[in-house]
């Protein structure tokens, strides 16, 4: 539908900044307006970004987890959070006619970031051995990826004085 | 939800904890206040002696803090004999009628104002300003620093390490509870960068001593060119003295650094490793994301839908997780250090 959700926003965003605050003198008020104006600019880039964002993090985030499922395969330090691992990845998330919505995206990546979050402590806590340091290494370039990759969510929509 | 304090309401309180005739004549709620609502009450008592007071109300979100009010209250309380310029603290109440029933305390307001004068103006003259403000400012950290916690009990508010080398591990530690219990969301590069931190937490010269947590510039009530009450305790803490000068909001880079925390060791005797204050910065920039992140509780479960609360708790935490991502993994502190100030100074 035109105009888009970002189109909308970027109309909103106009009038609230060029009309709305310039005449707002009351502190309080222009600093609601400061936020509003960072949050309407991540509402928009979100509208358009999110769901590859989503879909491209739960395919890195897979990965990572299969590959330390494999790591840590019969290690029994681990015999906890592999069957957490093999839960998320075997878990099955919602469909709407074949095709997933953004709310079931998100429930499903914030689960495997539980266990990632599980992970890294995990692996801090084990022995020092070489294939606990390279799966560490693999996970803290995942981390580094994911931040990147929604960073548009944030980088340039975030901006100025937070309040 | 905030509530606006109005005067009726103000009025009706004070009359019923001070005096029954007392008037109020204004009341405002200073900004920015984002960690505490902070409302200035101006008024008469009924012989005519001028009412101002200062209230200071917990927000609905917690407040952006780890700490509660009330530890701030007993920090004004046990201060009020020490050599710390301070402000005079009246009580603390919660659970009451007034502001909803959220914990609150009040103070006399002290005159002054948080601008200091001169330090923004160019030439000589400013330079003179700066370093002045500077030294001023080294001189009563230099007295909160050396003063005796234990004889004043601080040792009941805040939790203390036998051993002062663990003066930093220990914060550590005390912090890392906190995000684990507070956090809204899972952020495993948070938990990685616990890690990276306690692997690089300095123990030696290290001290243990009550620090204000944020400080400086635009935080303390200056008159006639002097600090008359160090304000707005709400980080205050049992640690190492770095944390206070890397929370000093542009005072290190005011003046002269290095001249400047000579000078704090001349007044305190005390020797600011520069390791440890690498540390302490960058910690600092990161206990902003701890701070802050929580605040999305109140505003995701609608109890606290100012806005500011997302700039605050979901821009600001993930666009410091980013910036912080960079360093960490880093072996050398200070290089991480350099990393953290050159995105904060940009």
């Amino acid at each position: 539908m035109r105009p888009t959700i970002a189109e909308l926003i970027r109309g909103v965003s106009w009038a609230l900044d060029e009309r709305v605050r310039p005449n707002v003198e009351d502190k309080w008020a222009n600093s609601h307006l400061q936020s509003i104006g960072s949050i309407l600019r991540h509402v928009a880039v979100r509208s358009e970004g999110y769901q590859q964002i989503l879909i491209d993090d739960i395919e890195d985030q897979k990965e990572l987890l299969s590959e330390a499922r494999s790591e840590l395969a019969g290690q029994s330090a681990f015999d906890k959070l592999t069957a957490e691992i093999d839960q998320t990845l075997s878990a099955d998330w919602p469909e709407h006619k074949g095709h997933r919505l953004v709310r079931s995206l998100e429930d499903e990546s914030f689960h495997h970031r539980n266990v990632i979050d599980q992970l890294v402590i995990a692996l801090h806590e084990a022995a020092d051995t070489d294939s606990v340091k390279d799966l560490h290494q693999k996970v803290v370039d995942y981390l580094r990826r994911q931040i990147e990759r929604e960073a548009p969510l944030f980088e340039d929509t975030f901006i100025g004085r937070p309040f | 939800m905030n509530k606006v304090i109005s005067l009726q309401e103000a009025e009706a309180y004070l009359r019923q904890r001070m005096d029954d005739q007392l008037n109020v004549h204004r009341v405002f709620q200073t900004f920015p206040g984002i960690s505490r609502e902070t409302w200035m009450v101006d008024g008469a008592y009924a012989s005519g002696e001028p009412l101002n007071l200062v209230i200071r109300i917990t927000p609905p979100n917690g407040g952006n803090c780890p700490f509660p009010l009330k530890a701030e209250y007993e920090v004004y309380k046990r201060l009020q004999d020490s050599p710390v310029p301070i402000a005079k603290v009246l009580w603390y109440d919660e659970g009451i009628e007034f502001a909803d029933g959220r914990d609150h305390m009040v103070r006399v307001l002290v005159e002054g104002g948080t601008d200091v004068a001169g330090i923004a103006d160019p030439g000589p003259d400013g330079d003179r300003a700066r370093e002045h403000a500077c030294k001023e400012h080294a001189s009563k950290l230099g007295i909160l620093h050396t003063l005796d916690w234990r004889e004043y009990g601080f040792g009941d508010i805040y939790p203390a390490p036998e051993d002062p080398a663990d003066a930093i591990r220990s914060e550590l530690e005390q912090w890392r509870i906190y995000w684990h219990d507070n956090k809204t969301d899972a952020y495993p590069m948070i938990t990685e960068a616990f890690y990276w931190l306690e692997s690089l937490v300095p123990t030696e010269n290290v001290h243990l001593c009550l620090t204000k947590g944020n400080n400086g510039l635009g935080e303390e009530i200056w008159k006639d060119d002097s600090i008359v009450a160090m304000s707005d305790w709400e980080l205050a803490a049992l640690a190492d003295p770095s944390m206070d000068w890397a929370f000093s909001q542009g005072l290190l880079d005011l003046w002269d650094r290095d001249k400047l925390l000579e000078y704090y060791t001349e007044v305190s005797g005390i020797v600011i490793d520069p390791v440890v204050l690498a540390f302490a910065e960058v910690w600092t920039a990161f206990k902003a994301i701890i701070c802050l992140e929580p605040s999305m509780v109140s505003f995701n479960n609608g109890e606290d839908l100012r806005p500011v609360n997302v700039t605050l708790g979901l821009g600001l935490p993930k666009n410091n997780e980013r910036h912080l991502s960079k360093v960490i993994g880093l072996k050398d502190i200070i290089r991480a250090r350099d990393i953290v100030k050159g995105w904060r100074d940009s």
